[in-house]
């Protein structure tokens, strides 16, 4: 049996593993971040951050349901000034352990001078590539508002593009009819990948006292349940986009990884399996991916991503 | 498996103190909660927010200072309204499975993880002494049911308006000084645990320290209430032993609010 290489990359970015933290899990300190990293993830991307600090919607703000987690946290963050000290502190545990890992930083805004501003103050903190969360179901006139709309996320991706150097990841809500579409627009708009999917709206009542669960009425679903309709994401936006994909979305054991792989997805994006499977789920999907791989005499990762486009 | 809010009528509203209100209520989850775990209790429309678990068994209870919106509401709840709870979540205290003699130092509504802590270390045969602090006698919270058991009871208030007057700290550091204690549990202000904790290193007594930090998830994935190297309060404890607080820079200097700022303690 030979052994699988489990690199990857994203365009210029290169991965030690396609497993990363996917945002809003784990990501507002940095030594959580940095206990992801140990629990064998390639780099994680941060929580979404803006200008301001923002508390974020009230509790109930994520519950678990039959096959997932339903969440409306409403983009909680620190502001930009405050979170810069998280990623300096990320960034000398990272060369402290002389590994490589890889920061993603995820910012959000309202128009695309907002995105613009909001990648430039996130470029500074020293960050390898900028995820555009166009897609946030539940932050109203943030996120999914914007990324619904193709001709806006080509002026947003465009306008980042302009203001920065690093490698721009668009990151994409499954909440359209046409999510290939979209992908498609960020990729004309100059990205250098698409992430694929953000969770799905959703909704969950207490029948006993009639009240919605959320604090905020309705949110997004993630987990296990979303898993297919991720992958058929990522297959849509295969065929149409030449950029690469990051595939997310109910990701929580090495055969999911490859399911996603084979759709074309070049990495992936880990969140709920925290909560399944705790911070050591990164290397293990990892380990389990790997085995598969070299069980069926795979010499590397990259050789499986969109396979099932080409039989 | 799912993990949403279980709403349950509200049995019986005891006002413990001039600030205190314990609710008590039926929930098989919390029947079997352990000392020092916590529950999530959901005030439909308004908030959801941690409480330590007061007393658990067939009916079960938590005891709510009011101190912001929501608990403010909860104090104006009456029998037979209803709330939801999820949990019990964390790890809670742990006692030696020797025969011990153990030291509990309680601050303000730390008391509440304190409780029933003690009933289960006097149930499990351990000799307890109680250190319980708090701003004036008005709120000693629990005074009458720690007289009535059978352990060493030391109370102290700032004003001097019952016990000595001063910190439990004080008590804590003349009491260790004559040795004979096996470990330490303490809940209270960060700032009065982390003396709690530098005394149980300096006298070598193995010492374990609930935490309090504002928490969303209560499940560990949203990081919220974590501290120093990646440790979910909610998780990971909310009881962590004085070694491995130690290690942690946030410990008695800083907390989070609702965007993930740190604020000073």
């Amino acid at each position: 049996m030979s052994l699988a290489s489990m690199k990857t990359s994203i365009g210029k970015t290169e991965l030690v593993n396609p497993a990363l933290l996917a945002s809003g899990i784990l990501d507002e300190t940095a030594g959580s971040m940095l206990r992801v990293i140990d629990g064998g993830a390639a780099g994680c991307v941060t929580k979404s951050i803006g200008r301001e600090a923002r508390g974020g919607h009230p509790n109930p703000t994520m519950v678990e349901l039959q096959c997932g987690l339903l969440n409306a946290m409403g983009l909680p963050n620190p502001g930009i000034e405050s979170y810069a000290e998280e990623i300096a502190e990320f960034k000398s545990g990272i060369a402290a352990r002389g590994i490589d890992a890889k920061l993603i930083g995820s910012v959000y805004g309202g128009d695309e001078k907002d995105f613009a501003m909001m990648a430039g103050l996130m470029a500074n903190t020293g960050v390898d590539a900028l995820e555009l969360n166009v897609s946030c179901p539940h932050a109203r006139g943030y996120g999914a508002q914007i990324g619904s709309d193709p001709d806006m996320v080509r002026k947003v991706v465009s306008a980042v593009k302009g203001a920065v150097k690093l490698p721009v990841f668009v990151k994409l809500t499954p909440n359209v009819s046409n999510v290939a579409l979209i992908a498609k627009a960020a990729e004309e708009g100059g990205a250098d990948a698409v992430v694929a999917i953000n969770t799905v709206k959703a909704m969950a009542i207490d029948i006993e006292s009639g009240h919605p669960v959320l604090g905020n009425k309705v949110g997004g679903y993630s987990g296990p349940a979303i898993k297919p309709i991720g992958v058929r994401a990522v297959y849509d936006i295969y065929k149409e986009v030449n950029i690469p994909i990051i595939g997310v979305g109910g990701i929580t054991k090495g055969q999911d990884l490859l399911e996603y792989a084979m759709a074309g997805a070049s990495a992936v994006q880990i969140g709920s399996a925290v909560y399944y499977r705790d911070v050591p789920v990164f290397g293990e999907i990892v380990k389990e991916a790997k085995s598969w791989l070299e069980e069926r005499g795979f010499s590397s990762f990259k050789e499986i991503v969109g396979r099932t486009h080409d039989i | 498996m799912t993990d949403t809010p279980r709403v349950t009528e509200i049995l019986e509203i005891v006002s413990e103190t001039p600030s205190h209100k314990t609710f008590r209520f039926r929930d098989a989850g919390i029947a079997t909660a352990k000392p020092g775990q916590f529950l999530m209790v959901w005030l439909p429309g308004v908030d959801e927010i941690p409480m330590g678990v007061a007393e658990a068994g067939e009916v079960s209870a938590i005891t709510v200072e009011k101190l912001g919106d929501c608990t403010t509401k909860l104090h104006e709840l009456n029998v037979g309204d209803k709330i939801g709870i999820r949990g019990p979540y964390g790890n809670g205290f742990s006692l030696p499975k020797e025969s011990s003699n153990l030291l509990m130092i309680a601050g303000g509504t730390g008391a509440v993880p304190i409780l029933p802590t003690v009933e289960r270390a006097l149930e499990a045969g351990h000799s307890v002494t109680l250190i319980h602090g708090s701003r004036c006698e008005d709120l000693l919270l629990y005074a009458e049911r720690f007289e009535r058991m059978d352990i060493g009871y030391h109370k102290c208030t700032d004003d001097g308006s019952c016990g000595m007057k001063g910190f439990t700290t004080d008590v804590a550091e003349k009491l260790l000084d004559t040795g004979g204690y096996d470990a330490i549990y303490t809940c209270g202000p960060e700032v009065m645990m982390k003396k709690v904790v530098a005394l149980g290193l300096k006298h070598d007594v193995p010492t374990y320290a609930s935490l309090e930090r504002y928490m969303k998830c209560g499940v560990g994935v949203c990081d919220q209430c974590s501290i120093g190297a990646g440790l979910r309060v909610c998780k990971d404890g909310p009881v962590f032993d004085g070694e491995t607080l130690g290690q942690v820079a946030d410990f008695g200097i800083f907390k989070r609010e609702a965007s993930g700022k740190r604020i000073n303690l």
